[in-house]
């Protein structure tokens, strides 16, 4: 920007009129701040304090709203919206507990506070500005119209020069005020944005949801399609040669009507998994270790004796590693109910120095049915999915049948993988 | 009567194959010669049954369908022809297949006789199966290999060969090659033959992805 166009510019009056409105703004935050938590911290232990705080934090968490528009417009910054920390919570005392533990509360109530300093320095730095400029360019025009004057400024040498000077200036407040404009503008982005890591957690949940949701159409696919097909093709063949061969027919109509029960089964249970993870909304329950006892218990609420082993400190694994375990158990899983039906199962996690190893085993006799369990996870985009995830995170992975009947999937991790 | 078909039937899911077995075997030309469970247990029978054709599952356990199709088909021209089996028509495993001497890929839910005139077309060799579907299959998943030979290969052809090339990956059958060409039938089946023989591949399907690798034939509608 040159140095007389500062005074073209209308970003200059736009922020000169930010950092003046900035004044009131600041005395009101920090007056309503102030008087809002007081009155209600020394009322908590009469009850009525509890809900007036609560409700002193909803309105400044509220004003951060108003700022972040009222900032965006007047200074041209752009000052994204933190996650809501009450998205999937539920019950009036967690949604409580989330947002006071939200980082971004707290964050607000800073800026707030600070608005009432900054907005003092602001408008004093305008309003001097201002009021130098126009007192040097008009100060001829007091002398003309006879003002008093102390006699020693009047017999300045340059005093007719001081307009010039004056003029010349200006445009030096004007840099000014645009300085003192974008580092409140900065200041208010780095406090009103998300944090790194609440931009990180977001990602990760959305990442997590589009995984559920991809490995739900996965299984859509897989299963319900590959029924669906068994039941084409015997309806074709039982059609085609139903002359010939009734008995055939007959025999066709009842893989058909079992593999249709089938389909329906499935559909049932996946849609059942989609239904949950509507209601809860964008909830996506964060897949890590410490779920894995949940998906356990699903499990075992399907009728199947399941154990879970847990050995060192699991926990300590990264959340990216944690994730990993969690689907790779969860496919696992899977496999069991869909393929082996309700035979014994044991899910061990062990952690030991810098890697995480968990195996999940069946111990179903070799029959019929777990054979297919060997057929579709050997070649099954589930399996697939393991390995690739289980690759990219530097580790190694095992799955296939037991020779004593069953089917093994064991994995080993790095416990600090990326 | 004309010779029997020879087939052998490789899905590790029974429905499917006694569904299969019972639309081809009602076909008096037709003659299902034994099943196999997996990819392994395919290539063994093949061996010990020699049939003209192994209608081919690509997931099974132990050995898939991909590494037996490679197996089965690498051989002379003798060598039974596979027709892949696919629950899914864009699927990057049935163009695997293909390239690795798959002649064809079969759709699991086509209806009998669509079966049984893929199999037909597949030991005959007049036409691609399928071949709409075929083209797609081959347009989406097709990478263009830069080989000179394959190229040196395509220039050897005459232009009325190469008109045919042309055709054939636009999923003409012979009959309606020699329509368009104002030729007689016995003519096409003559060039056809050249083509596979000069692009040094053993089926029509192999020639048309031949064709689209080297950007002899470019993916999009017409030629």
């Amino acid at each position: 920007m040159g140095y007389f166009s500062a005074l073209a510019s209308p970003v200059t009056y736009r922020r000169m009129l930010y950092l003046l409105i900035g004044f009131p703004l600041g005395i009101f935050s920090f007056v309503f701040l102030v008087t809002a938590t007081s009155v209600s911290v020394s009322l908590i232990i009469v009850w009525v304090g509890v809900p007036l705080l609560a409700l002193s934090v909803l309105a400044w968490r509220a004003m951060a709203d108003f700022d972040r528009h009222f900032t965006s417009a007047m200074l041209g910054v752009a000052i994204p919206r933190p996650p809501d920390p009450t998205v999937g919570v539920t019950g009036v005392m967690h949604k409580a507990k989330a947002i006071m533990t939200d980082v971004s509360t707290w964050r607000s109530f800073t800026w707030l506070m600070l608005r009432f300093p900054l907005g003092i320095l602001g408008f004093v730095v305008v309003v001097l500005s201002i009021a130098w400029v126009l007192a040097t360019i008009a100060f001829p025009l007091a002398i003309v119209a006879g003002a008093e004057i102390e006699p020693s400024s009047s017999r300045l040498a340059g005093f007719w020069l001081l307009p010039v000077v004056g003029i010349l200036l200006t445009p030096l407040f004007a840099h000014f005020v645009n300085g003192i404009g974008v580092l409140q503008g900065q200041l208010a982005r780095s406090l009103l944005s998300p944090t790194a890591a609440q931009q990180t957690a977001a990602l990760r949940r959305r990442t997590s949801v589009l995984e559920e949701r991809t490995r739900l159409a996965h299984e859509l696919h897989d299963s319900v399609g590959h029924t669906l097909t068994m039941i084409v093709v015997q309806a074709g063949a039982g059609r085609h040669v139903y002359d010939t061969d009734p008995e055939f027919g007959k025999e066709a109509l009842e893989h058909i009507e079992t593999s249709g029960r089938r389909a329906l089964t499935e559909l049932d249970r996946i849609l059942g998994i989609l239904r949950e993870e509507g209601s809860a909304a964008a909830r996506a329950p964060q897949a890590g270790i410490d779920r894995i006892q949940a998906l356990v218990d699903d499990t075992a609420r399907a009728g199947i004796d399941i154990r879970l082993t847990i050995d060192g400190p699991v926990r300590d694994v990264s959340s990216e590693v944690g994730r990993s375990a969690y689907r790779i158990v969860q496919e696992a899983l899977t496999n069991v109910v869909k393929h082996a039906g309700p035979v014994p199962t044991r899910v061990s996690l062990y952690c030991r120095g810098d890697s995480l190893e968990l195996e999940v085993v069946n111990d179903a006799a070799a029959t019929p049915q777990t054979r297919r369990l060997g057929s579709e996870s050997a070649g099954g985009r589930g399996l697939a999915g393991i390995r690739e995830r289980v690759a990219m995170l530097g580790g190694s992975v095992q799955a296939g049948p037991r020779p004593e009947g069953g089917f093994r999937v064991w994995a080993r991790l790095p416990v600090d993988g990326a | 009567m004309k010779r029997q078909i020879k087939i052998l039937i490789a899905d590790d899911d029974p429905l499917v194959r006694v569904g299969l077995r019972a639309v081809l075997d009602s076909e008096k030309d037709l003659n299902v010669v034994g099943e196999a469970e997996d990819g392994q247990e395919a290539i063994e029978k093949a061996a010990e049954l020699s049939p003209d054709l192994v209608i081919m599952d690509i997931r099974m356990p132990n050995l898939d369908g991909l590494a037996a199709t490679r197996q089965i088909a690498c051989g002379d021209d003798d060598a039974p022809r596979v027709l892949v089996l696919t629950t899914f028509e864009l699927d990057e495993y049935v163009y695997e297949a293909l390239r690795s001497g798959a002649s064809g890929f079969l759709l699991k839910r086509v209806p009998p006789t669509e079966l049984i005139d893929a199999v037909r077309m597949v030991a005959t060799g007049e036409s691609l199966v399928f071949p709409a579907i075929t083209r797609r299959l081959i347009e989406h998943f097709v990478s263009k290999v830069d080989s000179a030979e394959q190229q040196s290969r395509i220039g050897d052809l005459t232009d009325r060969e190469k008109e045919v090339l042309r055709l054939m990956a636009r999923g003409h059958s012979n009959r309606e090659i020699a329509e368009e060409l104002y030729v007689g039938h016995e003519t096409v089946k003559s060039h056809v033959k050249a083509v596979l023989m000069k692009l040094g591949v053993r089926d029509r399907t192999q020639a048309v992805i031949a064709a689209y690798e080297t950007g002899f034939v470019q993916p999009g509608p017409g030629v």
